[in-house]
C-alpha cells in the first residue's frame, strides 16, 4: 500500500523560506495549485504551501485517490504520553498534532467529523482515558460501518456519561440519549414522536459506569415490551440502534451531513437520494459514501472552492503552516472550539458563527501576533509569497491588492513579510475552506 | 451592496450582518488615520419606526402625557437578557410551596422548603437566589408556547426568533427586531451579544448588532498613528472587508467580509483602558456583565440591548447540584451588576431578564435528573415589582407528555420586555400580544 507522506514532511520548523521571485498576476500555475489546495483543505488538515508544492505535479483527481488509499489502514497512532498534571491538555495537543502529521490524513478528518457529530466532552466528568478511548473508537470506525459505530458509541463510557445513559433505570429512564440519538445522531427532528423517545430510553436503560468501566444490569433495565416506530417488542440497546439505523430517514440524514462536510453545501434531492442509496446498498458502510462524494464532479468543481467555513481547529492548523510558528492549542479557548469540549450535545453547530465578529477579530489578532517571528525572505512580491504559503494562490484581486498596499507602506523586508503573512491568514479566503 | 436575498439565504452571519454591510462605506472612509469608526455612520435613508406607540399597559385618559414621559425615560433604558441555555427548571427556580403535588412529582429532585426565599405566601425562590430575592425579584410564571417540542435546538430557535407558533420563519431575531425599533444608526452597536459569540436572537434588519466573545481583542483596531506596521495592517484589512459591499458579493466570501466589517466596528466599543471590574465576580457571567456595564456607562455608544448566554441548565442528572450552582452564579453576578449599575447612576434604567428554551419535566427521572419539559418561569431584576406575576402552571393538569402547560404565552412575555424599551409589541411581534401587567415600577 502506498504510504501517504504528507504530515512530517510539512516541515513546520522551516522558518526561513526562500522563494524565487514570481511574475505578478496572473501567477503561474495558479489553477493547478488552487485545485490541489482545495483537495487538501477538504480531505486533510494539511493544506499548506509546502503541501501544495509537494503534490502540484499530480492531477487533483489522483491526489484524491492517494488520500483514499492512505486512509485504508489499521495502524493506530501512538498514544499520548499521559501521566502529567494536565492529561486533558496532553490529549488535546496530541490530537491537534496528529491532525497535521498523520500519514492517514483523511482518517483524522473523518474522526473529527464524527467527534463533532457523536460528540462527548471532558467537561462533564469524563476522565481523560475514557475520552481518549472514545476517540480511538471513533477513529477505528471513522470510515467503517455506521451501524457498528452507533452500537459501540451507545455503550461507550464517555457517551454514557455525557448523555446520561449512566445510571438510567428502566422504571424511570433518563431520556437524554434516547432523544439525542434520534434527533442529532441518526434521523433528525420530525421523524420520531415523544413516545418513541420514551420507548428508546427504556430500551437503552440498565447501563452504569463504575471506575471508568461500563456495566449492564438486567435488574436496572426495562423488563417489558415497548413500542418503537410502531413495532412492539422487547428492545435492548442493540435492538434500539438497529431500529433507528433501519429508519428510512437515517441514510439521507447521515449522507447529507457528509455531503455538507466535504462539499460545503446541501445536496440536491436527487443527490441525497443517490448517496442514501449508496449507504443502504453497502450495509451502512461509510467509506463508499465518502468515496462517492469525493469522486463526484461537484467535489473538484471550482465554484465549490471556499464554499465551506473553516472552523477554528482547521484554521489554526492552516495558520500554523502558513506562519511557520506554533499557535498554542490553548488559543482555541477564545475561539470557542476546543477538541473534547463541545459547547453542547450537538457538537459545534452552525458554522456561520465562525464568521461573526469575535472569531474574526481573533483570527486577525492571532495572525498579527504570530507573524513577527524573524522571517527572512527573498522575494520581490511579498503578497504572492504570503498567499502561496497560505495555500490561497487564487485569492481575489481585492485581497492581493490590499496586501500589496500594506507591503508598500512598511519598511524593511521583515516587516513586509510579516504584514503580508498576517493579512493572508486574516483574509476572507483563509476563513473559508 | 450584498444581495439581500442571497444574504438571508446564507443566514445573517453574525447578528446584524445586513446592517454591517450597509455600514461598509462609512467604516472604510478613514484610511487608517481617523480609525475605523471615524465620522458618523450613515444616516437613515428612510424613516424608521421612531414613532413607537406607548406601552399598551397605559390606557387612561392621560395616556398621551404619560406616554410621552414614558417614552423619554424608556429611551434611556437598557435591556440585559441572560439566556439560561439548556432549559431552566421553573419548578425548582420558584417553588409552589403549598402544592402537595410538588413532593409527589419531585421524589429526588426536590428542594427543602425551609431553605427557600419567600416570594409571597404561595411561592419560594430557589435557595441560590438569595441576593436577588433580597434585592427584589420579579417572576413571570407559566411562560411557554402552546405547542412545545422536546428539541433544544428547535425551541431555542423559536425563542430566539420569536417564532411563537413554530410555523413562521422569521429572518430576524426578537432582540434584533427590538434593536431595529429603538436603535440609532449612529451607534457603534445597538445590541451586543457577549459570551457565546453568536446569538441568533440579535440578528437585526439594520440596527448595528454585534456578537463579541471578548472585547479585549478589539484593541488591535484602535488607531495608532505611531505604529506604521499596525496602520498598514488596518488599512489593508479595511480594504479586504470592503468586498462585503462590492457588486455581486454573495455567499460565504461575502459573509466572511461582513464578519470583518463587524470586527472593525467593535473598535468603537473598546473603552479607554477601562478594566475596572466593579466588584463583579470572576465567573464567565460576571465578566460578561462587567463588559456590559462598562459599555452602557458610555451613553454615546447607544447600546440598548445586551444578550449573554449562561449555560449548563440541561440537568438530566445531578440536577440539584448543577441547577443550584448555575443559579448561584446567576444570583451573584446579576446582583453585583445591578449594585454597580446603581452606583454608576444607572439604577432604574437597567433591567435584567431571562430566557430559556424550555423548562424541565414535571416529574423527575430515576437518575436524579429532569428531562426536557415545556413551560417555565422567567426572572426579572432591576426596577421591578417583586413577586410572582403571570399564572403558575398547574402541577396536576399536565400535557400529554407530562409537561407543565403554559399560562402566559411567550408572546406576552416578549410584549412585556418590549414595553420596557418603550416599544409597542405590535411593532415587533404582530398583533394580539399583551404585556403582563404590574411587573415594572412605573
Amino acid at each position: 500500500m502506498a504510504k501517504f507522506t504528507l504530515g512530517s514532511a510539512g516541515n513546520r520548523q522551516h522558518r526561513f523560506m526562500t522563494v524565487a521571485p514570481a511574475p505578478v498576476p496572473p501567477f503561474d500555475d495558479v489553477e493547478r495549485r488552487a485545485a490541489i489546495a482545495h483537495v487538501l483543505r477538504r480531505m486533510t488538515f494539511q493544506a499548506s504551501g509546502d503541501s501544495v508544492d509537494r503534490f502540484v505535479d499530480q492531477e487533483p483527481g489522483a491526489l484524491v485517490e492517494s488520500l483514499l488509499v492512505s486512509s485504508q489502514t489499521d495502524a493506530k497512532p501512538d498514544s499520548p504520553a499521559f501521566g502529567t498534571s494536565d492529561d486533558n491538555g496532553v490529549l488535546i495537543k496530541w490530537w491537534t498534532q496528529l491532525m497535521v502529521n498523520s500519514d492517514a490524513p483523511l482518517v483524522e478528518r473523518m474522526t473529527w467529523f464524527w467527534h463533532g457529530h457523536l460528540t462527548s466532552s471532558l467537561g462533564k466528568g469524563g476522565s481523560t482515558n475514557m475520552v481518549f478511548t472514545q476517540n480511538q473508537l471513533v477513529r477505528q470506525h471513522a470510515l467503517g460501518n455506521f451501524r457498528e459505530l452507533m452500537k459501540a458509541i451507545t455503550v461507550d463510557a464517555s457517551m454514557l456519561l455525557w448523555l446520561d445513559g449512566n445510571g438510567s433505570v428502566g422504571t424511570a429512564p433518563n431520556e437524554n440519549y434516547g432523544r439525542e440519538v434520534m434527533e442529532l445522531f441518526t434521523i433528525g427532528r420530525g421523524n420520531y414522536s415523544e413516545d418513541d423517545v420514551r420507548a428508546a430510553a427504556r430500551g437503552l436503560a440498565g447501563y452504569a459506569i463504575d471506575n471508568d468501566q461500563v456495566s449492564f444490569a438486567d435488574d436496572r433495565a426495562f423488563a417489558g415490551d415497548v413500542t418503537l416506530f410502531g413495532r412492539t417488542a422487547h428492545y435492548d440497546a442493540n435492538a434500539v440502534i438497529d431500529a433507528i439505523v433501519d429508519h428510512r430517514a437515517c441514510a439521507p440524514f447521515i449522507t447529507a451531513k457528509l455531503h455538507r462536510f466535504f462539499i460545503g453545501t446541501d445536496p440536491t434531492k436527487e443527490r441525497v437520494d443517490e448517496l442514501a442509496g449508496v449507504f443502504r446498498d453497502n450495509d451502512t458502510n461509510i467509506r463508499p459514501v465518502v468515496e462517492n462524494i469525493v469522486r463526484h464532479s461537484s467535489f473538484l468543481d471550482p465554484k465549490n472552492r471556499y464554499a465551506r467555513i473553516r472552523g477554528p481547529v482547521e484554521w489554526r492548523a492552516a495558520a500554523e503552516a502558513a506562519l511557520g510558528v506554533e499557535i498554542e492549542w490553548n488559543a482555541l479557548w477564545d475561539f470557542g472550539q476546543v477538541p473534547f469540549f463541545p459547547p453542547n450535545v450537538a457538537g459545534w453547530p452552525d458554522d456561520r458563527r465562525w464568521l461573526a465578529a469575535s472569531p474574526t477579530l481573533l483570527r486577525a489578532h492571532t495572525g498579527r501576533d504570530h507573524s513577527w517571528d524573524s522571517i527572512v525572505v527573498d522575494t520581490d512580491d511579498f503578497a504572492h509569497w504570503a498567499l502561496r504559503r497560505a495555500a490561497i494562490d487564487d485569492a481575489s484581486m481585492s485581497t492581493i491588492d490590499a496586501i500589496r498596499g500594506a507591503v508598500d507602506r512598511v519598511d524593511e523586508r521583515r516587516n513586509k513579510a510579516s504584514v503580508a503573512l498576517a493579512l493572508a491568514v486574516s483574509s476572507p479566503e483563509f476563513a473559508l475552506a | 451592496m450584498i444581495n439581500r436575498r442571497e444574504f438571508i439565504k446564507f443566514g445573517a452571519v453574525g447578528a446584524g450582518g445586513a446592517a454591517a454591510a450597509r455600514f461598509v462605506p462609512s467604516l472604510l472612509d478613514g484610511d487608517g488615520e481617523g480609525g475605523p469608526l471615524s465620522g458618523p455612520g450613515a444616516k437613515p435613508t428612510s424613516s424608521t419606526s421612531t414613532e413607537t406607540t406607548p406601552s399598551t399597559a397605559i390606557s387612561t385618559e392621560s395616556a398621551k402625557t404619560v406616554a410621552r414621559a414614558a417614552k423619554k425615560s424608556a429611551s434611556e433604558r437598557v435591556l440585559v437578557i441572560v439566556d439560561l441555555a439548556g432549559g431552566n427548571d421553573g419548578l425548582n427556580t420558584v417553588v409552589p410551596i403549598n402544592d402537595p403535588a410538588y413532593r409527589s412529582l419531585r421524589t429526588t429532585v426536590a428542594l427543602d422548603e425551609k431553605e427557600l426565599h419567600s416570594l409571597g405566601k404561595e411561592f419560594g425562590a430557589h435557595p441560590s437566589l438569595e441576593r436577588l430575592s433580597k434585592r427584589g425579584l420579579a417572576v413571570i410564571a407559566g411562560v411557554g408556547v402552546s405547542n412545545p417540542e422536546g428539541s433544544h435546538f428547535e425551541m431555542a430557535r423559536r425563542w430566539a426568533m420569536a417564532d411563537l407558533d413554530g410555523h413562521g420563519a422569521p429572518t430576524t431575531g426578537f432582540f434584533g427586531r427590538l434593536a431595529d425599533v429603538v436603535g440609532s444608526r449612529d451607534a457603534p452597536a445597538v445590541a451586543l451579544g457577549l459570551g457565546s459569540g453568536y446569538s441568533p436572537a440579535l440578528v437585526s434588519a439594520w440596527a448595528p448588532s454585534i456578537n463579541l466573545r471578548s472585547l479585549e481583542s478589539a484593541q488591535m483596531f484602535r488607531p495608532n498613528r505611531d505604529d506604521v506596521n499596525l496602520t498598514a495592517f488596518q488599512t489593508a484589512y479595511r480594504r479586504m472587508a470592503s468586498t462585503a459591499s462590492s457588486p455581486g458579493a454573495n455567499g460565504p466570501r461575502a459573509a466572511a467580509a461582513i464578519g470583518m466589517v463587524q470586527a472593525l466596528r467593535t473598535a468603537g466599543l473598546v473603552s479607554q483602558d477601562d478594566e475596572t471590574n466593579d466588584g463583579l465576580p470572576g465567573t464567565d457571567l460576571g465578566r460578561s456583565l462587567g463588559s456590559a456595564l462598562r459599555l452602557i456607562r458610555q451613553p454615546s455608544l447607544g447600546l440598548r440591548i445586551i444578550h449573554i448566554t449562561h449555560d449548563g441548565f440541561d440537568t438530566h442528572s445531578s440536577a440539584i447540584d448543577q441547577h443550584g450552582q448555575r443559579l448561584s452564579e446567576f444570583d451573584e453576578a446579576v446582583d453585583a451588576f445591578l449594585g454597580a449599575a446603581e452606583s454608576s447612576g444607572l439604577g432604574g434604567r437597567v433591567l435584567v431578564a431571562t430566557t430559556s428554551e424550555f423548562g424541565r419535566r414535571a416529574k423527575d427521572n430515576g437518575s436524579n435528573g429532569l428531562d426536557h419539559g415545556a413551560a417555565s418561569v422567567a426572572l426579572l431584576a432591576g426596577p421591578v415589582n417583586a413577586g410572582v406575576h403571570g399564572e403558575y402552571s398547574s402541577l396536576t393538569k399536565l400535557d400529554t407528555d407530562d409537561n407543565l402547560i403554559a399560562k402566559v404565552p411567550l408572546g406576552d412575555y416578549f410584549a412585556t420586555l418590549s414595553t420596557w424599551l418603550g416599544v409597542s409589541p405590535g411593532d415587533v411581534l404582530g398583533n394580539g400580544h399583551s404585556p403582563v401587567s404590574g411587573v415594572f415600577q412605573n
